[in-house]
């Protein structure tokens, strides 16, 4: 588990990061959200060690992370790079022994990644002969290629068509799985909602919300329900503690002033005929951004 | 993508494969790379050929040019007995002036280079250096047509009176005029000494006796080698550092360029990152340094030019041992210049300083070219240390002493400079300004790239 305890960070006498806790736990995929300039690559980039933190801690497994730690990380940065004339698999084993596998098994690695991502044929090209999608591919590679115990990835789906998209998500689904802590960063909420089980979101270089995406969902949800009817819901406005928010024929989106009185309005809906839906309305991950990153 | 589904293979066996790697191992990888991406780059071993092509021709061909016109050949018709009798000789005469020349010459090259050479020598044969082939031929008219057809260089041809004379068609070479006439004169008094009673080998022996010749003051032996040597030493030494130094610099503004610098810095410490180029580049200089001196070697034998091996053996090894210290001395500051730009187009502004670290020595050294107080202090200020102290030592005007001395100033500045461009290329590496100044990136060093907890060894 990847935790970090009030991490701040300051350029130019600008805070950046004021003081930022949240958890990565082993097994999920943590998303992490927050406008441009909230501090997310910063955040990455001192989990990584690339940057030093001004305070704070970043903790892993239990301990302070040092580098031998990090040497395990796996990392994507948001600017993407790797050595332009440098042949695919030469680059991968390159990086597997500055990560510290032996020559034998760093080839072995490289090996494996580029037939799973079905590039074993382009091994001994050089990698700027290979189209963008495939750069994005061994970029992915270079990241796993030690098969590392924590993966943090920044914007990892920026440039990705739908496709890749699919195979991108069931990737880190797949380490997840393996019991690897696997943070990322996205501008794609809807992408975020379907595939994370826990979000944190920063904004100004403050974590507003951090936990299941779920438990956030409901957490934020108010008193708000939607009720289908067979008959016309017009009669809904003269219903006293409520506030009808629109209505369209047997449709209608209301606000109760007490959502302890949901079943009392429920029965009386049936009261007066059948009821073919009747549901709180949870918020989309788009509108608790809104309002927490406002 | 889609094949990645399939769980990762078992993290633990991983984990017991991989270790931490050593400071000397990450710079070995790191200098490895560079060596390898650069021996696969068409450019540079195009650039490497023709140097070695320059190298090899400047070598040999003037040599060789110089070696055949020091001894000319001719051909002489001759007509009648007395004529080929004393054309005869003047062929043996030349021949032996060939001799005796090439065994002066050996005996030169084989004196130590260093040291002032013998004080009283004998002169120069009378006769001059040259290969001489004799042509009989029935007559005077068959003289002139071929000197008119060019196919021999003179005549020699019995006049009115008997006395002979010499024809050339348009000229007459001078070397091979006084090389008749003596043999004719030779031929001459030997008759006339012959008639008054005089024995002919004693008569022969006065004739060639040469002059004993003595210098007060004799200039080192081989000036001109040494000269020529060391103008090609800082030749070599500005041409070398200077584009090893740019490459330097190059391959750290590709990686910054190329964005993968962020992969390694959060893979190895950047010190290790810097110190791994600048060893792989040192390296890769050094060998192509070697290299042109072995083919300037190799070249120099070939053409029979030993007094240059000889030169070069002496002083080739410290030249390559200041060649190192002077281009590791650099190195850093190349990297820490190509650090401080994003952009290969504002290399040339952030190099400038460099740029002039290399060049105004190598001006100074080569103008600077008699032993004297400026050359001393020239062989011992580190930036003209490598150029000057091997060219004082191919004159011979340095102690023992003095090269280690110098050698460990030059180290000395190295490591000042080292430690100031380390601390500037962890300030600049990863700022994505166009030029990033001095200042900033001082100051950046501090916070940057420099992560808590950080245990590696450097």
């Amino acid at each position: 588990m990847l935790e970090l305890d009030h991490v701040t960070r300051s350029f130019d006498r600008r805070t950046v990061l004021n003081g930022i806790s949240f958890t990565v736990a082993a097994g999920r995929l943590t998303g992490f959200v927050g406008s441009n300039g909230a501090g997310k690559t910063t955040t990455m980039r001192i989990v990584l060690g690339v940057l030093a933190a001004d305070s704070g801690r970043v903790i892993w497994r239990g301990a302070p992370v040092d580098r031998a730690a990090r040497r395990r990380f796996g990392y994507m940065p948001e600017e993407r790079g790797l050595y332009p004339k440098m042949r695919v698999k030469d680059q991968l084993v390159y990086f597997g022994r500055l990560y510290g596998l032996s020559q034998a098994r760093a080839a072995q690695q490289a090996e494996t990644l580029l037939s799973r991502l079905q590039l074993a044929d382009r091994a001994g090209e050089r990698l700027d002969a290979l189209s963008l999608g495939n750069q994005q591919r061994v970029q992915v590679a270079a990241a796993l290629v030690h098969d590392p115990t924590l993966l943090v990835l920044d914007e990892p789906f920026s440039g990705l068509d739908p496709m890749a998209v699919d195979a991108m998500t069931a990737l880190l689904r797949a380490r997840a799985s393996a019991g690897v802590p696997v943070l990322f960063s996205s501008h794609q909420l809807d992408l975020v909602e379907r595939i994370c089980d826990d979000l944190v979101i920063i904004a100004d270089g403050e974590v507003v919300a951090a936990g299941p995406v779920d438990q956030l969902r409901s957490e934020r949800a108010g008193a708000r329900y939607r009720l289908v009817l067979d008959d016309d819901a017009g009669w809904l406005r003269d219903v006293p503690n409520l506030t009808v928010l629109d209505v369209d024929g047997p449709r209608a989106l209301l606000e109760l002033s007490d959502p302890a009185t949901d079943q009392q309005l429920l029965s009386r809906a049936l009261d007066r005929g059948p009821v073919r839906e009747f549901s709180r309305v949870i918020p989309a991950l788009a509108d608790i951004y809104r309002e927490v990153a406002r | 993508m889609t094949q990645l589904i399939d769980a990762p293979e078992n993290i633990r066996d991983a984990e017991d494969t991989s270790r931490q790697p050593s400071s000397a191992e990450v710079i070995r990888l790191v200098a490895g790379r560079d060596i390898s991406a650069k021996l696969r780059d068409k450019t540079f071993i195009i650039s490497t050929v023709v140097l070695l092509l320059i190298v090899s021709l400047s070598v040999i061909v003037p040599l060789v040019l110089e070696r055949n016109d020091s001894r000319p050949t001719f051909t002489v018709a001759v007509v009648g007995t007395q004529a080929q009798a004393a054309a005869e000789a003047a062929r043996e005469a030349g021949a032996e002036a060939i001799r005796k020349a090439d065994a002066w010459a050996e005996e030169e090259d084989a004196a130590d280079p260093t040291q002032a050479g013998p004080a009283v020598r004998d002169s120069e044969a009378v006769a001059p250096p040259a290969r001489l082939s004799v042509r009989p031929v029935t007559d005077l008219a068959e003289a002139e047509r071929l000197l008119r057809t060019k196919d021999v260089d003179a005549a020699l041809v019995p006049g009115s009176g008997g006395a002979l004379s010499v024809i050339g068609f348009t000229e007459l070479d001078d070397d091979l005029s006084r090389l008749i006439a003596l043999s004719v004169q030779s031929q001459n008094l030997t008759t006339a000494l012959a008639a008054s009673g005089t024995d002919e080998a004693e008569a022969q022996r006065l004739f060639n006796a040469p002059l004993p010749q003595r210098l007060l003051d004799p200039p080192p032996p081989n000036e001109e080698v040494t000269m020529l040597l060391g103008i090609a030493f800082a030749g070599l030494f500005l041409l070398t550092s200077f584009s090893f130094g740019l490459m330097i610099a190059q391959s750290v503004v590709e990686e910054k360029q190329s964005r993968v610098v962020e992969l390694l810095v959060a893979a190895v410490p950047v010190r290790l990152l810097l110190f791994g180029k600048v060893a792989g580049s040192t390296l890769l200089a050094l060998g192509q340094v070697a290299l042109l001196l072995a083919v300037g070697l190799a070249g120099a034998s070939v053409a029979g030019q030993s007094a240059a091996v000889t030169l070069l053996l002496h002083s080739g090894g410290w030249f390559l041992a200041f060649f190192a210290l002077g281009f590791g001395m650099l190195a850093c500051a190349w990297a820490a210049a190509g650090a401080l730009t994003s952009r290969q187009e504002d290399l040339q502004a952030t190099t400038l300083p460099m740029q002039m670290l290399v060049m105004i020595p190598f001006f100074v050294s080569v103008y600077v070219t008699d032993p004297g107080r400026w050359m001393t202090f020239l062989s011992y200020f580190p930036l003209s240390a490598p150029l000057s102290m091997p060219r004082r030592l191919m004159l011979g005007d340095a102690a023992w002493w003095e090269p280690i001395l110098s050698a460990l100033g030059v180290a000395a500045t190295g490591v000042v400079l080292v430690l100031l461009a380390t601390r500037l290329y962890e300030g600049a590496l990863l700022r994505t300004a166009n030029r990033i100044s001095l200042r900033t990136a001082w100051q950046g060093s501090r916070s940057a790239a420099r992560p808590e907890g950080d245990t590696s060894p450097v």
